[in-house]
């Protein structure tokens, strides 16, 4: 038994190490550093960091990605103020989930206490409500578990396996992912194997017009990832659907005990501020429309908000509908530009002291449309 | 809890070092507990079920082990065969049967509908439903004697290695071997974790990663007939690869693990694809399926002996067949799949001897053809090494039964696959519009990665099954030098790691 148990040990330890050895500093050299930034999304923040101090943050889902240009947010920020140091950045990433901003975003205050100091981060209200989420819900979704690893700390791990709404395996997947490279390239070596025979058997028709979406965030450009992405955002509209109108419903009440409170706390012990804003959402994937299930979220979010003096921005006039969200899920390259400008104009209208709106305020919608303007009925 | 989970990784080597830290006495309570977590860890609710079933054949056995005549064992026989047969009943074949009442109801123009219970139907009831009643049977025929130890009869029912998938074992086999003593074992332990990968390989390398061409041939949005042609044969073949390497991995990842443990479980598959003939095949396809329903149902069919008259050997086992069918599946195209073998299987006894007959014929000209030549060809005229041949018609014979019975196997097996019996037509007509195949379509439905990795896995898993026919694998890789076994090791885990599927698909006979 002992000998079995040597040999065993020895093997996993002299393969393992072997494979490990090569995710850590093998891939890198053929694949390139932005291999490492796939999961470990924080990483180009924490180099801006190194170097300057960041002013403006957006953080969220791949959609935050879609929706914000983040070169045109820090154009527009410093053409308002002239003389003062703006660095605006977007780390919307894909299949992330809230407890995954809530560690990037500690890990950066905690490792970059100056660059950090007086930071505005910017979350994600679809249709103006924030996705109510706590630490007893998932910390990291099944699709990608890897991506929480490199966000954790060794201290984190305790609460992760006990309060985390994971199952067995990601929480595994997740731990793996913290402590070695392997499980978090490994996955991007297979895809890309697939993905570089598939080019080279079945290329795309040269004629084939590009999908007019941006590849932040891990957002798929691709025709055959466009078609995954919108079963993708159907499977996820039935899933919330579920959730706040199946039997019982999710209580949404207790704002105080979400994940975007903590971050409220968070951000503002160090000086910054927290600001939401509505980010535009297909009209496929505004879930139950403005039914009273919508309006006691949004009633529930606007009074903790109010409570504690948080702003909710609404970047008006933006009219858009469903031909402006190609895969359902993502606002098109080609108005992000826009929506970004009337989000920029909307916080530079709130710091200068202007009021803002309980709900979302009414605006015209294009013909034949959804309309935002549906929550009065 | 899957084998191919991470669960699983980490529940084995938990359990395999607790069983052999413990005393033999504490063993099986581990590992009955083990079972129970295992089975539970699915849904815990079922576990009632299994106890259930435990607690009947235990009770049962208990008391038909205190009666001598067989005549006072039969109640306890029939208590046995009632509870266990009405749990599947209940729980498989009530829907079924509710269903197609309604049916003929409607059709009769009856007004009446029967109520269809909505169960999930329990992980495995089929399995272990089957292994108690055995243990009841041979109790009541007086060849297995009573258990009297509830802990170690519980396990028999439970052993998490076979408990949802099989192999089902027998009482006489498996019960001794839980009382031995059991000490650790290095060879056999390597053996065990040998066995478990190449069933590994077979389920994640060979299962799974086809699968997704019959889900899109077979159920994709488009429905069943989108693709004809050679999409539709493409996939009724890879199909017999995926029915084969998921079952017949999941049983040598059991029959690893109970190895590991120094526990031996019945070979389950043995090479079934290279059968001559459908009784052969069904000899090496699910082996203990086939003995269990040839030692309870076949010969109680026949009267307990197999002296019986032809006609009536061969009408039992068509019903044995027919059965086998239900079985697999609460749903008529199982019924249909098992019907046609039957029917397969008489014919192809009834025709058995006129065909031997002109096999033999074809043999003796072939015979008398080499005396004439002085068994030596034509080459040694030209100054050439005589080149002898070994006799041809014996192998033709062999190498046109298995292509016939593998053929027979594949195109019963749409029945199977098929969502329904009307949509088995379809699946057969799709496989002969050779004019609109459409197998470019299926490529860019599932990607040219995922459909060559298909074809060469399963080109790959023929060549091994080939060689496995001339070495047994475990034991010939457990003798190779270590550099090359290890070689060996590293390149399968390297296959796995690479090009397996982990979407973490269940086993296809948990279904049943």
């Amino acid at each position: 038994m002992k000998r079995f148990i040597l040999k065993g040990l020895l093997a996993v330890v002299l393969i393992g190490g072997a494979i490990e050895a090569t995710a850590r500093w093998g891939l890198p050299l053929l694949f390139g550093s932005g291999l490492a930034e796939l999961e470990d999304y924080y990483r180009p923040v924490r180099r801006v960091a190194e170097a300057e101090p960041i002013t403006h943050l957006a953080v969220g889902s791949s959609q935050v990605a879609a929706a914000i240009e983040a070169d045109t947010l820090e154009s527009l920020l410093r053409a308002a103020k002239p003389g003062q140091h703006v660095r605006a950045l977007n780390v919307g990433k894909g299949f992330s989930q809230q407890v995954q901003h809530y560690f990037g975003v500690r890990n950066l205050i905690e490792r970059y206490p100056e660059a950090t100091r007086g930071m505005t981060v910017f979350l994600e209200a679809p249709s103006g409500v924030a996705d109510f989420r706590t630490w007893d819900d998932q910390w990291a979704l099944a699709q990608w578990p890897s991506l929480l690893g490199p966000l954790l700390t060794t201290r984190d791990l305790p609460r992760f396996w006990l309060q985390a709404d994971n199952e067995f395996g990601d929480k595994v997947r997740a731990t793996a992912a913290h402590f070695f490279y392997t499980p978090r390239y490994f996955r991007h070596l297979r895809l890309r194997m697939e993905a570089a025979v598939n080019r080279r058997l079945m290329p795309p028709p040269e004629d084939e017009e590009e999908v007019d979406l941006t590849n932040a965030g891990g957002i798929r450009t691709d025709r055959a990832g466009v078609e995954l992405t919108r079963l993708e955002a159907m499977r996820e509209r039935n899933e919330r659907w579920v959730e706040q109108h199946g039997e019982g419903g999710r209580d949404a009440s207790d704002w105080e005990a979400s994940i975007w409170a903590d971050m409220v706390r968070l951000v503002r012990s160090h000086g910054g501020e927290v600001v939401f804003f509505d980010m535009p959402q297909s009209p496929v994937m505004q879930v139950g429309g403005r039914d009273q299930v919508y309006r006691e979220r949004q009633d529930a979010f606007n009074t903790w908000a109010r409570a504690n003096d948080l702003a909710i921005l609404y970047p008006r006039p933006f009219l858009y509908d469903e031909t402006d969200f190609p895969d359902h899920l993502h606002l098109r390259k080609s108005r992000h530009d826009e929506y970004t400008t009337r989000l920029a104009e909307a916080y530079l209208r709130w710091e200068q002291g202007e009021p803002l709106p309980d709900a979302p305020p009414p605006q015209d919608a294009r013909p034949g449309t959804v309309d935002e303007s549906d929550e009065a009925q | 809890m899957l084998f191919n989970s991470l669960d699983f990784v980490f529940f084995f080597p938990a359990v395999v070092a607790a069983f052999f830290a413990l005393p033999h006495r504490a063993r099986p309570w581990l590992l009955l507990g083990a079972s129970y977590f295992f089975y539970g860890s699915w849904d815990a609710r079922y576990l009632l079920l299994l106890a259930l079933s435990t607690v009947t054949d235990y009770g049962a056995g208990l008391a038909m082990g205190r009666r001598r005549s067989k005549r006072a064992r039969r109640p306890w026989l029939l208590l046995s065969l009632g509870v266990n047969l009405g749990l599947l009943g209940a729980f498989k074949y009530s829907g079924m049967f509710a269903e197609t009442a309604n049916a003929l109801f409607g059709w009769m123009g009856v007004g009446y509908r029967a109520p269809v219970l909505e169960l999930l139907l329990p992980v495995g009831i089929s399995f272990y439903t089957f292994q108690t009643l055995a243990y009841s049977i041979d109790v009541y025929r007086g060849r297995q004697a009573a258990e009297r130890h509830f802990g170690l009869f519980a396990l028999y029912v439970s052993f998490f290695p076979q408990l949802v998938a099989g192999p089902i074992e027998r009482s006489q086999h498996l019960l001794p071997q839980f009382r031995e003593r059991v000490g650790f074992e290095y060879g056999r332990a390597v053996s065990g974790l040998r066995v478990m990968l190449g069933g590994f390989m077979m389920k994640l390398l060979v299962a799974d990663r086809v699968a997704p061409i019959l889900f899109a041939t077979y159920y994709g949005p488009e429905g069943v007939g989108a693709f004809y042609g050679w999409p539709a044969i493409i996939a009724t073949y890879l199909f017999m690869a995926q029915f084969y390497c998921d079952f017949a991995g999941y049983s040598l990842i059991a029959i690893g693990a109970a190895r590991v443990m120094g526990y031996d479980l019945m070979q389950n598959f043995d090479r079934p694809y290279f059968s001559a003939s459908l009784n052969e095949f069904w000899r090496r396809w699910h082996i203990s399926l086939m003995t269990w329903l040839r030692d309870y149902l076949w010969l109680p069919l026949n009267g307990g002996t197999n002296r019986v008259s032809k006609e009536r050997g061969l009408l039992s086992l068509f019903l044995v067949f027919v059965l086998s069918g239900l079985w697999h599946g609460a749903a008529w195209t199982f019924v249909v799949w098992g019907t046609l073998h039957g029917v397969a299987i008489v014919i192809g006894n009834v025709t058995r001897k006129p065909r031997n007959r002109l096999w033999k014929r074809a043999a003796d000209w072939e015979r008398g053809l080499r005396i004439r030549t002085s068994g030596r060809l034509a080459v040694r005229a030209a100054g050439l090494p005589a080149l002898r041949l070994p006799p041809l018609v014996p192998k033709l014979q062999r190498f046109i039964g298995v292509l016939v019975t593998f053929h027979i196997f594949t195109y019963l097996g749409v029945f199977f696959v098929a969502p329904s019996l009307g949509d088995v037509w379809s699946m057969y007509t799709a496989q002969f519009r050779f004019d609109q195949s459409n197998l470019g379509e299926l490529i860019a439905v599932v990607g040219p990665y995922q459909f060559f990795l298909s074809i060469a896995v399963v080109v790959g898993l023929v060549a091994v099954e080939i060689f496995q026919g001339r070495h047994d694998l475990d034991p010939w890789i457990g003798s190779r030098p270590w550099p090359l076994r290890w070689a060996i090791y590293l390149a399968c885990l390297g296959a796995l790691l690479l090009f397996g599927a982990f979407g973490g698909q269940e086993f296809i006979y948990f279904q049943f």
